[in-house]
């Protein structure tokens, strides 16, 4: 069916619609954490850059905080508000003075001794209302490692991920070749035991894990990452095996292939495309995963958890910074396989 | 004496006869079995056990480890708990409607044959990569008292004070609703969008031969042969709805709690009763939906696959 001009018009605008809807909270996201603080802690906040600034980003990259004199400040020493910068002198800070822990203002009064600060909502309000310094000061608490979490979450997804494949992918085509009736009860199973909240399944998952000293540990994370990844994805790679006609490898062992020969060299390339949309799901899964990291993590954050850490602060330009860093390999990944996503190779194979 | 291991031989020749059946199914189905045994494995003990386990704690006193009701007494008179229940439903049910209609709608476009297609489908994914927690943050920028959503409206002239959205009430369920369409709907899209590249090109050529309008063809071809992708999204969406969690948390906090947010509150309190019965009764609520879907939809099915 040819489509007329307007028609054509009228999808395009649809789609400039929703794909300006999907896109611009990132974009809010990515303004954030290269806005001058200013620009967005304010009651009319400005939708374009205006003043476009790395320091957000230069923060977390570099674990070293600079003062906006080019002075780090590790320490604050008890109710004097007396600091030491990088220099090895001391300084005195007013209770009156304003600083800034990545981009969000406080009252020096917060900075005392080594407690940590935390914000409540109003308070950061107030805060942001009567911001009048740009004057930076970092207590040592702020001095945080991105790479740690970063290297964490990054290779708990990818393990999660091939662990999952590498299970599910043959529980799959076992299932999807089982007479019918087992077959649905069995996919009703893994439906079942995927319904379970993740709440409910973390502690007991936790206090387990406590006793087998896996509490921090990446392997601890990646086995209870699997526990709702392993039916999910067996779940659609179920109905991906189920659309692969049984004739196709039966012909391939009439050609004298065995078994194995015929499942590896013709079932499972037919299925890459369910598999490669499949895993792309338990990647960003286990990437954006938080209930178990945080059930199961004290010292040792995930990148997740750090933002979650860095938000509850109030510190929301780190926050956005962090957040983009565990965008970006998504989108990169997303681009990448998105061509795989195809299931239009199936009906060729069958035709051929 | 004599006639008891008379007994037993028989029993152990008829168990024989049985393990020898069981034994030459394993062999005829080695490679089958050795190929679905790790997932049974795994779901068994890291799954299941679990739940058993999450399910007694909270028949269980904490201190003494006596049987009661006493958990879910004590969360049936709490007023936390009853709104809870209140806004984990209906963020389900309202944020489900939209939600499928929405993807069935840019499922269809992108269904479509035109140019930048990869472009835009592309685009369609970007939510997909943004965490759960992240979208929280990012919406409570958006949504945030002097956020963009709040300049938006004051610049194109619908508000001249800035309303709160996050202080608890429907409307803060709305945003939540908002921000969980906002990340799942790439997910959502896909599913439909595999279900919708699964159709035979031939249905469609047919019916145009046969001069069906691009609406009868939706409604009598595209759609019901789309119903076990839109099926399966809706259960996907239910489960995942009902276990929502980050976005209230970072978003409204206290203010709008859920099913999953007061259980993790329980136990960070370290009310191990309390945190899983409440996750019990989640469980028991994504339960009866499960059995109204069976029931609904999928009873025909098990009658055409027995």
């Amino acid at each position: 069916m040819k489509r007329g001009k307007l028609q054509t018009w009228g999808l395009y605008a649809a789609l400039l619609v929703i794909a300006f809807v999907m896109i611009s909270p990132v974009y809010i996201l990515f303004k954030v954490s290269i806005s001058e603080p200013e620009e967005v802690n304010t009651a009319h906040p400005s939708f374009l850059v205006q003043d476009a600034t790395m320091d957000h980003w230069t923060d977390i990259l570099t674990t070293e905080k600079k003062t906006e004199t080019g002075l780090i400040i590790y320490g604050i020493k008890g109710d004097t508000y007396s600091v030491t910068g990088a220099d090895g002198n001391d300084y005195t800070l007013k209770g009156s003075d304003q600083f800034t822990i990545n981009g969000v203002f406080k009252k020096v009064t917060f900075l005392n001794q080594d407690k940590e600060i935390k914000l409540g909502r109003e308070e950061l309000q107030n805060l942001r209302n009567n911001l009048t310094t740009k004057k930076t000061f970092f207590g040592k608490k702020v001095v945080e490692n991105l790479y740690q979490p970063l290297g964490k979450s990054f290779l708990v997804a990818t393990i999660t991920t091939i662990v999952a494949i590498v299970i599910c992918a043959p529980a799959a085509y076992v299932i999807s070749r089982m007479p019918s009736y087992i077959g649905y009860i069995v996919v009703l199973g893994l439906l079942v035991t995927r319904m379970f909240p993740d709440v409910g399944i973390a502690l007991p998952v936790a206090t387990r894990f406590l006793s087998w000293g896996l509490t921090d540990s990446s392997f601890g994370l990646i086995l209870a990452h699997l526990i709702p990844n392993l039916p999910f994805l067996a779940w659609i790679l179920v109905g991906t095996f189920a659309m692969i006609p049984k004739d196709l490898e039966q012909s391939a062992m009439i050609d004298g292939a065995n078994r194995i020969k015929a499942l590896i060299r013709v079932v499972f390339p037919i299925a890459i495309p369910g598999i490669a949309v499949g895993s792309i799901f338990v990647w960003l899964n286990s990437w954006n995963e938080f209930i178990y990291a945080r059930y199961l993590s004290t010292e040792v954050a995930t990148l997740p958890l750090r933002i979650f850490e860095v938000i509850t602060r109030g510190s929301i330009f780190p926050a956005a910074a962090y957040s983009m860093i565990l965008t970006i390999p998504v989108i990169i990944i997303t681009f990448v396989l998105q061509r795989y996503m195809k299931s239009g190779m199936l009906s060729g194979a069958v035709k051929g | 004496m004599s006639s008891e291991t008379a007994v037993n031989r028989q029993t152990n020749t008829k168990s024989s006869a049985k393990w020898k059946k069981l034994k030459s199914f394993f062999k005829m189905y080695k490679l089958e079995t050795f190929m679905i045994l790790p997932l049974i494995v795994y779901m068994f003990y890291f799954t299941l056990t679990p739940i058993i386990n999450t399910v007694t704690m909270s028949f269980k006193d904490d201190d003494t480890g006596a049987w009661t009701l006493g958990n879910y007494q004590e969360i049936f008179t709490n007023i936390n708990f009853t709104s809870a229940l209140f806004n984990t439903l209906f963020i389900t049910i309202v944020g489900i409607v939209l939600q499928i209609g929405f993807a069935l709608i840019i499922a269809l476009l992108l269904n479509q044959e035109f140019k930048g297609k990869g472009f835009f489908r592309t685009l369609m994914l970007v939510p997909m990569g943004v965490p759960t927690l992240v979208s929280g943050v990012t919406l409570l920028f958006i949504f945030g008292q002097t956020g963009y959503f709040n300049e938006l409206l004051f610049r194109l002239g619908v508000v001249d004070t800035q309303p709160f959205w996050l202080g608890g009430g429907i409307d803060t369920l709305f945003v939540i609703i908002f921000a969980d369409m906002w990340k799942v709907l790439p997910l959502t899209v896909l599913l439909l969008l595999a279900g919708l590249q699964s159709i035979s090109k031939d249905v469609y050529e047919a019916s145009s031969i046969d001069g069906a309008s691009s609406w009868q063809t939706f409604w009598s071809i595209t759609l019901p042969l789309l119903k076990p992708s839109i099926t399966m999204a809706v259960i996907l969406r239910a489960i995942d709805s009902f276990r929502i969690f980050e976005l209230p948390l970072v978003m409204a906090g206290k203010s709008a709690p859920v099913l999953s947010t007061f259980s993790y509150e329980a136990f960070r309190h370290s009310n191990y009763g309390i945190s899983g019965a409440a996750a019990t009764i989640l469980l028991g609520i994504i339960v009866l939906f499960i059995i109204a879907y069976l029931f609904i939809v999928e009873r025909k099915n098990l009658k055409e696959v027995k």
